[in-house]
């Protein structure tokens, strides 16, 4: 009997009542034959038993039901409910209550999971909702929402790690680029400064060269000037000696104008040639006189005549020496003249080549003004909504920042002429166009979409490959310039 | 399992509600449904939100 289910036990228990019933009317209806009564007692009670039995099959219907129900749950689904209670009896209240806790059970567990699942798919905001449980459901929603928080901390952390590792990746990848470039330029300029070194210490070598050979010439223009000097000196003196030369012949014509008279004199004598002799003796006299005068001036003569020739010799040796003088100076001149035409290429080289240098040192600036705005994009990523200041620095637009102003106006002075000049400001404007798109993409959940990661990522790779252009540009732009001024 | 809503949240929700059918009323038949939706996709682009996250706010 133990494996008989519970309506069974109950009719077998009514049936042997009335079977009792049954045996003790008999016996009474053999004992003092037909009654009535007796009779419909047993007709009485075998109908009883008969709506007994359809009554508990009834009333015990549900728990049949709640059986079935509880196997469902047994089974981990709680979708279920007893429906049709018809009695608010034990049974009926364990129905509704059975009901009850498969609403709170379903609940839970229903929400749990959706929420769970939400979380993994980086809806964060869906949490599970504990009101409307009670007790120990609604507690374990709430510690279950604990969780998820947790969870999607975690979740946040993951995909902010994930976005910063690509964007790092990316990032330092360019900035080595970036860097190399700035480098190479830092290398031109240094070569270039070299050269302008070297033509500075050569010129400067000319220079002192130079210096001495002007020396030089000074010295032989001085030994020049003197020698003029004792030219002069010669002519002074020789104007000297002429005057001695004139008083000499002055002598000599008074000689003659004598020699003339005494000529006439000896004539007279000689024709009063009475007196013979006497007179003709002083004639002899003063012809002797006569020839003694002009003995020496004769003598004075020849002695002019010597200084004269010395002079002439000094004279002729100082304008010697100037002539070799002169032509000395003449070389050193022509020379001078090399070095001074080559000062002047040396001059213009470094000119040329400190322009070529400072040119690239302006584009290598305008390179690094171009990597600091993109590093703080870099930044703005990096650092979320802690610090507004890098989004704030890289929301200008391509004609406010530093690259924007040195175009608009030294930019335009130095390089405006170029081709490459007109071709950067495309680039450029892409560049601040991607920032500023991925600054609008940074508030659209990345932290827990991934396709916003993809799409701030390619932003940043579009950024990129239009930085990398503006950076080509700025350098064909220097190159462009220096052909332009060959 | 139904749940008790909060008065403020229907209250918000039934506001929005009203401008919706106001802007229907207001298109006429054919562009009822487009001039509707757009008042609530304008509220979520304005938000940043997506609808589930919206509900879920109120």
């Amino acid at each position: 009997m133990t494996n008989w289910s519970l309506q069974s036990r109950l009719f077998a228990l009514l049936w042997s009542l009335s079977a009792l019933t049954l045996v003790g009317v008999l016996y009474a209806l053999w004992q003092s034959g037909t009654d009535w009564i007796l009779a419909t007692i047993l007709v009485l009670a075998v109908g009883l038993t008969l709506f007994a039995q359809n009554r508990i099959r009834a009333w015990l219907e549900p728990i049949a039901r709640l059986n079935r129900l509880t196997s469902e749950v047994v089974a981990g689904r709680f979708e279920n409910r007893i429906t049709d209670i018809r009695h608010e009896d034990e049974i009926g209240r364990l129905c509704w209550n059975v009901n009850d806790m498969l609403d709170q059970l379903e609940a839970f567990f229903r929400d749990e999971t959706t929420a769970f699942r939400e979380h993994l798919s980086g809806h964060f905001y869906r949490k599970a909702f504990p009101n409307g449980l009670h007790g120990g459901f609604r507690k374990g929603l709430e510690s279950h929402n604990q969780l998820l928080d947790n969870i999607a901390e975690v979740q946040r952390e993951k995909m902010r790690n994930l976005l910063i590792t690509r964007i790092q990746q990316l990032n330092s990848s360019n900035l080595l680029t970036n860097l190399a470039s700035n480098q190479d330029d830092l290398m031109k300029v240094n070569t270039e400064m070299q050269a302008v070194l070297e033509l500075a210490t050569a010129t400067a070598a000319d220079a002192e060269d130079s210096q001495n050979t002007v020396s030089q010439v000074v010295v032989y223009l001085n030994d020049i000037s003197q020698r003029i000097q004792y030219v002069a000196n010669g002519v002074a003196e020789l104007n000297d000696r002429s005057q001695e030369i004139t008083k000499a012949v002055q002598l000599i014509t008074a000689i003659a104008n004598q020699t003339d008279l005494l000529a006439l004199n000896a004539a007279i004598e000689a024709a009063r040639a009475g007196e013979a002799g006497r007179g003709f003796a002083v004639v002899a006299d003063e012809v002797r006189t006569l020839s003694e005068n002009t003995k020496s001036a004769s003598e004075s003569i020849g002695q002019i005549m010597g200084s004269f020739a010395t002079a002439t010799r000094g004279m002729q040796e100082d304008s010697d020496a100037m002539r070799e003088m002169a032509s000395t100076s003449s070389e050193v001149i022509g020379d001078m003249e090399g070095r001074f035409a080559h000062f002047a290429d040396s001059a213009r080289e470094t000119r040329q080549r400190a322009t070529r240098a400072r040119d690239m040192g302006f584009g290598s600036l305008v390179k690094v003004d171009h990597v600091i705005y993109k590093q703080r994009a870099y930044m703005a990523i990096h650092v979320g909504d802690e610090d507004g200041s890098y989004r704030e620095a890289v929301k200008v637009d391509h004609h406010n920042c530093r690259l924007g102003k040195w175009y608009e106006s030294t930019g335009r002075e130095s390089f405006g002429a170029t081709r490459s000049y007109q071709a950067l400001e495309r680039p450029h404007a892409q560049v601040h166009t991607q920032v500023h798109q991925m600054l609008d993409q940074l508030d659209q959940g990345w932290e827990s979409d991934l396709e916003v990661q993809e799409a701030i990522l390619e932003s940043m790779r579009q950024t990129e490959a239009a930085s990398l252009q503006v950076m080509e540009m700025v350098d064909r732009m220097v190159v462009e310039k220096q052909e332009n001024e060959g | 399992m139904r749940r008790k809503p909060e008065a403020q949240a229907v209250a918000t929700l039934s506001e929005l509600y009203r401008t919706m059918l106001e802007a229907e009323r207001r298109a006429g038949p054919k562009a009822a449904m487009d001039a509707s939706t757009k008042i609530l996709d304008d509220l979520l682009t304005e938000k940043g939100m997506s609808y589930d996250e919206l509900v879920l706010a109120i």
